[in-house]
């Protein structure tokens, strides 16, 4: 733990509800004992490790390393998560992708937190013109997991990613990341949000001139599990493009928020930008929360955004019964479908088949409970 | 008008002001004893003394929004404002009684020629008093009640004590508590069970001194079955100094009986407009928000409806149009408290020359309120790279069969629609104007006629000069 992080942290101001990113899940709930003045000393760091997802070695051009944070600039965002993160955080990991590197499969990436309180932090830096997949499994048993990411994709470079983040349902999750991505790069993003009690990711994106990037979540919630997402895009320059599509299937007394942030920076002409949330209320008891926010100063931009709550439609319901199915396996059927539909952004068909797997598995699952 | 003001504002159509011929005016500046001299000019019974009070402590201990624009609200100086003038003896019934510099300010507006023809009642209020007031005979006879607040309140004592403050409390928001602790004029209007008024009323707020803050109270009641149309204009003098007003509006709407409230804002660009607007539908009630806001250099105004009874409905359409130094901070608010409950929100703004909008709104489905539905669209057109368009919307469900939809976009003019249009022979800046109309329609639509051809005149004379 580093002093002046401490310091940093505590000098910031306990975020009031009338910052939207903070409206529904406040700082103390989030913090791992409740108590904000307090900075855990036995912090376990996370295990990082990576493969090829067809067994092959991980190629030349390719590089994991850890280490501490003395070499990472830390440029003040004055969030009070990223500097609690920053004072508790005992390492972090660097994967380096090469310039020009082309993978033929998929990286697979494995971040396992143990433990009473674990924190890690992953920077990616993808070379230009690099072509990547990678999937990541988020899991483990910790009680408490500090996660951030931050990456830089690097000019023309095309960054595909999914993320079944599966960790334990008693689980309080606090990740945060940021994405700068340069000129003409591509990134798609997807995310299985299964895991966790309690939920905040704050997950922020800049994007150069040309660039494009897909950011596609799926949450689903059972028992009395909180799923807060808050995403922003900002379009500091134009001619670029960006989408946010997450949907949300809330069970139980599960409750999905999510709040979002486009902002197109004057003169940013020719942004193309998109935001839509839709939440799937299967119970009585669920709720579903949505802020989609935007925030334009340029004219000749394309900017949008929607929200829809709603729950399944019993004709689709009555159709799947009437094919023999049972009502608990329609109404999985249904949110399979719908969650998946998340995905249909992604333009590789291995990642959009592992996330598949990935979410029939935790559905069944589910289902057997 | 100085040089100086024309800079500030703008071309303004009714930025002209008469000499002040106030009978009483208060120094500027607010405090305990002011609130208490405004009440006791009224001869305002104790209860309602005493409730000022409470507002104006209340006020004084509540800080300013922490959100929208506080920049341009923290520059508001309280200490600077008037908060009592009176220009006439009285209100008037007759209009040849009102003050002759009065009626011609409102000769003018063309206030009496419209009561003439399309109107079931008027209320013309010049700053903190209702100077003339007037109710159709045949309305009389049915029994609905048509009055400024101050005479409502002396007439009918026990109905505005029953239902004053009950949809916006003192302790809603600071500008509620300032408007509860300094209120004057307004309207209040009770129309009887069954009664269908055929022909809108008419309110028309008017501030014409300096530094003035209007704060009308306004407070209607629709008794079960009966019908209403509600409307308001407003404007104000241009001047270089800033003038405030915040208005409290309170509907309530009783089983089955549906209130319709228009409101054209067109403050000049030195007025702070921050209004607190809200009705309560019962049963089967219907209230309508019907808002047009085109200036004041701040509007922060939120019209919201509680659905408190089975199969009640909200609509609220709203158009914003922001143009050099202005911001128009407008949206909508519904809470579906009970189950069956409809909704429909249509919000469109317009930013040009720098000006910003924002359409800020909240729609909350509580847990009992079962098999809601909720549509909520937000467009704004930007009209130039100087703009802004902000959209803050929040929708919390909680219930899991109701269905809630929210879309919004923005945009430039189409340069397909604009070449159409100058095939047709047009102009670029007739073209423009007939887009920014055909953009407004479905507000202009819902307006009374003459309301909307001088909405439609009032955007013509905005859009002059926005080519080249």
């Amino acid at each position: 733990m580093m002093t002046t992080e401490v310091e940093k942290y505590r000098s910031i101001p306990i975020p009031s509800r009338s910052i939207h990113s903070w409206r529904y899940t406040p700082w103390r709930k989030v913090h791992p004992t409740g108590d904000v003045n307090e900075i855990p000393t036995d912090v376990v760091p996370a295990s990082v490790s990576i493969s090829m997802f067809d067994g092959t070695d991980v190629p030349d051009g390719i590089s994991l390393k850890s280490s501490d944070f003395s070499d990472q600039e830390w440029q003040d965002s004055g969030d009070i998560a990223e500097a609690f993160h920053r004072a508790i955080c005992p390492e972090y990991w660097k994967i380096t992708i090469d310039e020009g590197l082309l993978l033929s499969s998929p990286l697979l990436i494995e971040v396992k937190a143990g433990g009473h309180v674990a924190a890690t932090h992953v920077s990616v830096e993808v070379g230009a013109f690099a072509e990547v997949e990678a999937l990541w499994s988020i899991n483990g048993e910790a009680s408490w997991f500090g996660f951030r990411r931050s990456g830089e994709i690097a000019a023309g470079a095309h960054y595909s990613e999914a993320m079944e983040q599966a960790l334990s349902s008693s689980t309080i999750l606090l990740r945060g990341e940021h994405w700068a991505l340069s000129k003409d790069a591509n990134m798609f993003c997807g995310l299985l949000s299964l895991g966790g009690s309690l939920v905040r990711s704050d997950l922020r994106s800049n994007i150069e001139q040309g660039s494009s990037i897909k950011k596609m979540i799926a949450s689903h919630g059972k028992g009395e599990r909180v799923d807060d997402h808050h995403l922003e895009v900002e379009h500091p320059v134009g001619n670029n493009n960006s989408e946010v599509v997450l949907h949300s299937a809330c069970d139980d007394k599960s409750r999905s928020i999510s709040t979002g942030m486009l902002t197109i920076a004057k003169g940013a002409d020719g942004s193309d930008a998109s935001q839509i949330f839709r939440n799937l209320l299967l119970s009585a008891g669920a709720k579903a929360e949505s802020i989609p926010e935007l925030e334009v100063l340029a004219d000749d931009v394309s900017a949008a955004h929607g929200a829809a709550s709603a729950p399944i439609d019993p004709e689709q319901m009555f159709y799947l019964q009437s094919r023999g199915l049972e009502l608990q396996e329609a109404e999985h059927l249904v949110v399979e479908g719908f969650l998946i539909d998340a995905m249909k952004g992604f333009d590789s068909s291995s990642i959009v088949d592992w996330l598949r797997t990935r979410l029939t598995i935790h559905l069944d699952c589910a289902l057997l409970e | 008008m100085k040089d100086e003001a024309r800079d500030a504002v703008g071309d303004y159509r009714y930025g002209f002001h008469d000499p002040e011929n106030a009978t009483i005016r208060f120094d500027s500046g607010l405090n305990e004893e002011v609130v208490r001299r405004i009440s006791e000019i009224k001869e305002e019974p104790e209860w309602m003394t005493e409730m000022r009070v409470k507002a104006f402590h209340h006020f004084e201990e509540r800080e300013m929004p922490g959100w929208g624009n506080t920049e341009v609200l923290e520059g508001i100086d309280f200490d600077s404002i008037c908060y009592y003038l009176k220009s006439s003896d009285g209100t008037e019934k007759e209009w040849d009684d009102v003050p002759e510099d009065i009626k011609r300010t409102f000769d003018r507006l063309g206030i009496p020629e419209a009561e003439q023809k399309w109107l079931g009642g008027v209320t013309a209020q010049y700053e903190s008093e209702a100077v003339y007031h007037s109710i159709r005979e045949d309305l009389e006879e049915q029994g609905v009640i048509f009055l400024d607040m101050d005479s409502g309140l002396k007439e009918h004592e026990e109905i505005v004590k029953e239902y004053f403050g009950t949809v916006v409390p003192y302790s809603d928001n600071k500008f509620s508590a300032l408007n509860t602790a300094v209120w004057s004029g307004g309207s209040f209007l009770v129309i009887p069970e069954g009664v269908h008024v055929e022909m809108p009323v008419q309110a028309y707020f008017r501030i014409n001194a300096k530094n003035m803050g209007q704060f009308e109270r306004t407070l209607i009641i629709a008794k079960p079955g009966s019908s209403i149309h509600y409307v308001e204009g407003c404007t104000a003098p241009t001047y270089s100094s800033e003038s405030l007003h915040s208005a409290v509006v309170e509907l309530i709407a009783e089983e089955g009986s549906h209130i319709r409230y228009s409101t054209v804002q067109n403050w000049s660009s030195n007025v702070y407009n921050l209004v607190t607007k809200r009705g309560v539908a019962y049963r089967n009630a219907n209230i309508e928000w019907v808002d047009g806001n085109l200036g004041s250099k701040l509007t922060m105004k939120y019209p919201a409806v509680i659905l408190k009874g089975e199969g009640a409905h909200a609509e609220v359409i709203s158009v914003a149009y922001a143009g050099e130094g202005q911001h128009q901070d407008a949206g909508s608010k519904v809470h579906h408290l009970a189950s069956n409950t409809t909704s429909r929100i249509l919000s469109k703004s317009i930013s040009k020359n720098g000006g910003r909008s924002s359409y800020r709104g909240m729609v909350q489905v509580s847990p009992k309120a079962k098999g809601c539905k909720v549509n909520v669209v937000c467009d704004a057109l930007l009209l130039d790279e100087d703009s802004r368009s902000d959209t803050y919307p929040t929708m919390e469900v909680a219930n899991s069969s109701c269905h809630v939809e929210h879309e919004a976009s923005v945009s430039k003019v189409s340069g397909d629609q604009l070449f159409y249009l100058m095939t047709r022979g047009h102009t670029e800046e007739e073209a423009l104007g007939m887009i920014v109309n055909g953009f407004f329609e479905p507000f202009t639509r819902e307006l009374p006629m003459e309301y909307a051809v001088e909405l439609n005149r009032l955007l013509e004379m905005e859009m002059e000069g926005s080519i080249g």
